[in-house]
């Protein structure tokens, strides 16, 4: 069974790499593109369900946290049945329905979202003001350094920008992060490239099997 | 011959022995036939049948010599049960003698007189055997040892259930078998009646000493008599010496339970002196058959059970193969009783106390002076009764040989009162054993100090004076050579540890208790200081960016110096045909709305002010189309801030939501190729390609420009490579987050992105460009600004304060 899974992985990635360079196998390609959104999005219910069984059997034993978890599923079950509604409504009832997404939307999810991400700001804060006591090397004085840089250069002052730190603040982001995006963006480029090439002659198998 | 080395244990062993006296291995390997019989059978491995006659030489000398005896004492029964059908006395009790009766028979045995007149048994001329004075040693196999020869049934003793005679008189203190008297009724001790017919009986047996073979049928009836098949083998044996019985040498009337019967005297007394005169030098006369002249003329002064035992005890030991039992063999139980007491006890031969006196006798006299008999008190009731036969009929000065003769079980119920010394006698001659020495079970088996009750039906009641089982009776006496020969080596039970072994245990019993030990947990001092900076903190920011916002300061300047990818971003936008149509892309999240949205905000509001172009939105973001309606519908709560609101866009006229686009970075490849395929409908469910704003857009490529709005950087890399080879000439300009536009730049400089605008620093400057138009980065600028600097300054003071606070720490750690 083992060899078979193989040799599917194996023949319908061909295919599709063959469609780049022969236009004849194009129609091939695109059907076969098609096939893998639908598996896509079949792959995101999957993942729902999932997240229903494990919420499910932690309400059912009734471990701790159990109260969120059922929050939870209430939650993703009115958010789906109103989706649903709206999907299904036409004229008035659409109308109320998006006034109603909208709501959850302004009211719930942005606001909690960007809470969390708040907290995040105080947190990284407090972590680059204790680093120093933790460890103590060139790279964390560096970091530290850079960072109060940046942020000095991104405000200005009621008289203007900041007079030295804006300067380095340009040169910082356009000379040093973007060679380091560079590097990053080209390693992850032929990364992409490697696991492809593996995958299609069978060294790596992340569809199962040894 | 020389002595044979032990081929398993190695030790020396004589080379009489068969088996190492050690290790009990044979010394000699078998031979021919029986090579190899002695090896043990191997796991799965059958054992080979084969007939006993063929290892008969494998076997011990002492089961090769018992059996031999066995196959003739049968045909002596078989011969005997052929000459004599005497009937069985009725017994009303168990035949407590029984054992007795397995005894060599030996058609020469006659029963004593005393005896013959109580069991009725005929009785037969004695035959002199010298008896031998060597310890038997039942394991060994002497022949006498393991053979009872059955008798004949006339000479069997009595039965356990056989009444004894009642024709002895009584003579007071002593039991009436012993004393003689007659049964009453009711009475049914067996050897009362049976002694007392013994004693009653005062006609000399006039039988000549016959041999062993020959029965006695001239010795005169005295009274009732058990049969012979009742009688014991000793007992018929003693008959038949009694027949040529011998004076009975002078025995010393030391501790004599009957001394006191000072009448019983004389006739042992006399006794004594004619078997004195008796006695061979090699055997006892008695034994051999040349007391018979003697015992005639005892035998009118000396009772008939008293003749029986009125035989010399044998000078010197007897050769070891004789084919007939007789008096020489002795029963086994009657010689290991008599001579000594217990295993670890020297051979117990007395010293005679003349030339002439039989060793057997001695060793009777040994027995009486206090060494341990080999049977215990049977009847301790009948300590003071006088034994069956009557002071007329005994001399007194035979009235120890008499009772010495006895077998011990008889002389145990005389001697009673003995008892007590048997443990005394035995105690000064047990070695000295700590109780620690022996085990705790060994321990508990020995007897306590009090005077123990001898079992009666015990036919073995050797007592054990030594060693580890002293105080056990029925204990298996020790063969010559079996003795421990050394003391068993004592072992210390301390440990013998060195120094350094101690030193390593008491390490190991360091680290095993400090596993054990709790680890005292943080200091709750240390906690509280981590949770108020932190608490410290987001108070701080919150009071500060919340009083600027609501202030609406405005202190704080805008950023200058528009960047090369604003510029040209502004370019772009300014470059779209009048109601062009534009897709625009929603991949953030709504974390980052609030970024987001003011930094889109200019460039829209710029592009829709210019050129009023009809817009696409789709996403790949599940929230992209609830994000994209709540922006092109929101009005910014600002003072003089432009909103898109005031745009009055409407779906469906002047912009479109596809919704969102699945598959990811499939999906966009395949919105790139065919996006009507793709994404067919709007949020709406609405055909979306036959709509106002996309009215003849088939395909990418006929969009004016791509805006993408995005918070990371793989979305935008999704959407320029995936779309690179369907949009040809379609610019697209990216509108990210702070974090993201590193990542992009790249593509900016390689031409494939035309234009950048990031985050609010990037709205900022974008928005110096729509004069008179403010938007969300300019109210939002102040608190950015002030923010920031805070945020600047707390991470430069807080880290070079805790950057001393380690250094001393770890100064402090490294000074201790």
């Amino acid at each position: 069974m083992r060899v078979v899974t193989v040799v599917i992985a194996i023949a319908f990635g061909v295919m599709i790499l063959a469609g780049y360079f022969i236009p004849a196998l194009s129609d091939v390609q695109t059907l076969f593109l098609n096939w893998a959104i639908i598996l896509t999005g079949a792959a995101a219910l999957a993942g729902i369900f999932n997240l229903l069984s494990v919420h499910g059997e932690k309400i059912r034993r009734r471990e701790k946290g159990s109260p969120y978890s059922a929050l939870l599923i209430l939650s993703l079950l009115m958010t789906f049945l109103f989706s649903l509604a709206q999907g299904l409504s036409n004229g008035y009832m659409r109308l109320l329905l998006n006034d109603v997404m909208g709501t959850i939307l302004n009211g719930v999810i942005l606001p909690a979202e960007a809470a969390l991400m708040s907290i995040l700001a105080v947190t990284l804060l407090y972590a680059a003001i204790r680093l120093l006591r933790r460890r103590v090397d060139l790279m964390s004085v560096i970091f530290l350094i850079t960072a109060a840089v940046v942020m000095f250069g991104s405000a200005t002052l009621p008289i203007g920008n900041m007079p030295v730190f804006g300067a380095l603040r340009s040169w910082i982001a356009e000379v040093l992060a973007i060679g380091g995006a560079r590097g990053i963006l080209i390693g992850v480029a032929l990364g992409t490239l490697t696991t492809g090439l593996r995958v299609l002659f069978g060294a790596d198998r992340p569809y199962g099997g040894k | 011959m020389p002595d044979i080395a032990c081929p398993v244990c190695g030790e020396i062993n004589s080379s009489e022995h068969e088996f190492c006296q050690h290790c009990q291995s044979r010394l000699n390997p078998l031979t021919g036939s029986l090579k190899g019989a002695d090896a043990p059978i191997q796991p799965g491995q059958f054992p080979t049948k084969k007939n006993t006659a063929e290892l008969e030489p494998i076997l011990p000398q002492w089961l090769r010599d018992a059996r031999d005896n066995a196959r003739k004492s049968a045909e002596e029964q078989a011969s005997e049960a052929a000459q004599k059908t005497q009937p069985q006395p009725n017994a009303s009790t168990p035949d407590l003698l029984a054992g007795l009766q397995l005894q060599g028979a030996d058609d020469e045995e006659e029963t004593p007189d005393w005896l013959a007149t109580i069991t009725g048994v005929k009785p037969k001329s004695k035959k002199v055997e010298a008896e031998p004075t060597e310890v038997h040693w039942v394991e060994l196999g002497k022949p006498d040892d393991v053979i009872q020869k059955e008798e004949a049934p006339a000479s069997r003793g009595i039965t356990a259930t056989q009444l004894p005679s009642r024709d002895a008189p009584d003579e007071g203190g002593l039991p009436s078998w012993l004393a003689g008297t007659p049964v009453e009724d009711g009475e049914t001790d067996e050897l009362t009646a049976w002694l007392r017919q013994a004693d009653t009986r005062e006609q000399p047996r006039a039988n000549p000493p016959a041999p062993k073979a020959e029965p006695a049928p001239d010795a005169p009836e005295a009274g009732p008599v058990p049969s012979e098949a009742v009688l014991p083998d000793w007992l018929k044996q003693m008959q038949a010496d009694q027949s040529a019985a011998q004076a009975l040498q002078e025995t010393p009337k030391e501790q004599s339970p009957l001394a006191d019967a000072s009448s019983d005297d004389d006739w042992l007394k006399s006794l004594q002196q004619q078997s004195t005169a008796q006695v061979s030098p090699e055997m006892p006369a008695w034994l051999k058959g040349d007391a018979a002249s003697l015992l005639k003329e005892s035998e009118a002064e000396v009772p008939a059970w008293l003749k029986s035992s009125a035989a010399p005890p044998p000078a010197e030991e007897e050769p070891p193969a004789q084919e007939q039992f007789d008096l020489g063999d002795v029963p086994d139980w009657l010689k290991a009783a008599a001579p000594q007491s217990s295993v670890y006890e020297e051979a117990a031969s007395p010293a005679p106390a003349a030339p002439e006196t039989p060793e057997w006798l001695l060793s009777f006299q040994s027995h009486e002076s206090g060494s341990t008999p080999a049977f215990a008190a049977e009847s301790p009731g009948e300590t003071a009764q006088v034994p069956a036969f009557t002071e007329e009929s005994v001399p007194a000065a035979n009235a120890d040989n008499l009772f010495t003769e006895l077998p011990d079980w008889l002389n145990a119920g005389v001697r009673e009162p003995e008892a007590p010394s048997f443990a005394a006698s035995a105690a000064p001659k047990e070695e000295a054993i700590s109780p620690g020495e022996l085990p705790s079970w060994v321990q508990a088996m020995r007897p306590v100090e009090t005077p123990m009750t001898p079992s009666s039906a015990s036919s073995d009641q050797t007592l054990e004076t030594r060693g580890a089982l002293a105080g056990l009776q029925g204990v298996l006496p020790a063969a010559p050579g079996m003795e421990p020969l050394s003391k068993p080596k004592a072992y210390s039970i301390k440990l013998q540890a060195s120094e350094e072994q101690r030193a390593h245990a008491a390490l190991l019993e360091q680290i095993l208790a400090a596993e054990t030990a709790p680890e005292p947990i943080a200091s709750i001092p240390f906690l509280i200081v981590q949770r108020s900076l932190r608490w410290l903190l987001a108070g701080l920011l919150l009071l500060v960016l919340f009083a600027v916002l609501f202030l609406r300061t405005g202190l704080f300047t805008l950023p200058a110096g528009e960047s090369n990818s604003i510029k040209d971003a502004r370019i772009t936008t300014e470059g779209i045909p009048e109601k062009a149509p534009v897709l625009v892309v929603f991949d953030y999240e709504p974390a980052l709305a609030g970024e987001m949205e003011a930094a889109a905000a200019p460039l829209f509001d710029h592009m829709i002010l210019l050129k009023h172009p009809n817009l696409t939105f789709i996403s790949t973001s599940p929230t992209g189309g609830l994000l994209a309606e709540r922006f092109i519908s929101r009005r910014f709560d600002c003072i003089q801030c432009v909103s898109p609101a005031d745009f009055n866009y409407e779906s469906n006229i002047s912009y479109v939501n596809l919704g969102y686009l699945a598959g990811g970075l499939t999906g966009v490849r395949a919105f790139a190729e065919n996006p009507s395929t793709a994404a067919p409908v709007d949020i709406n469910r609405a055909n979306a390609w036959g709509s106002a704003p996309l009215q003849g857009v088939s395909s990418l490529s006929q969009f004016a420009a791509i805006l993408v709005i995005t918070d990371n950087a793989e979305s935008a890399r999704t959407w320029i490579e995936q779309t690179e080879a369907k949009r040809g000439s379609v610019p697209v300009v990216m509108i990210s987050s702070a974090q993201a536009a590193p990542m992009i730049q790249p593509y900016y400089d390689s031409q494939q992105v035309k234009g950048i605008v990031s985050g609010l620093h990037g709205a900022a400057i974008f928005e110096q460009s729509n004069p008179g138009r403010t938007g969300l980065a300019r109210a939002y600028w102040d608190a950015y600004s002030i923010g920031m600097l805070l945020a600047a300054a707390l991470v430069a003071v807080g880290g070079i304060w805790n950057l001393a606070l380690g250094i001393r720490e770890r100064k402090t750690a490294e000074g201790k």
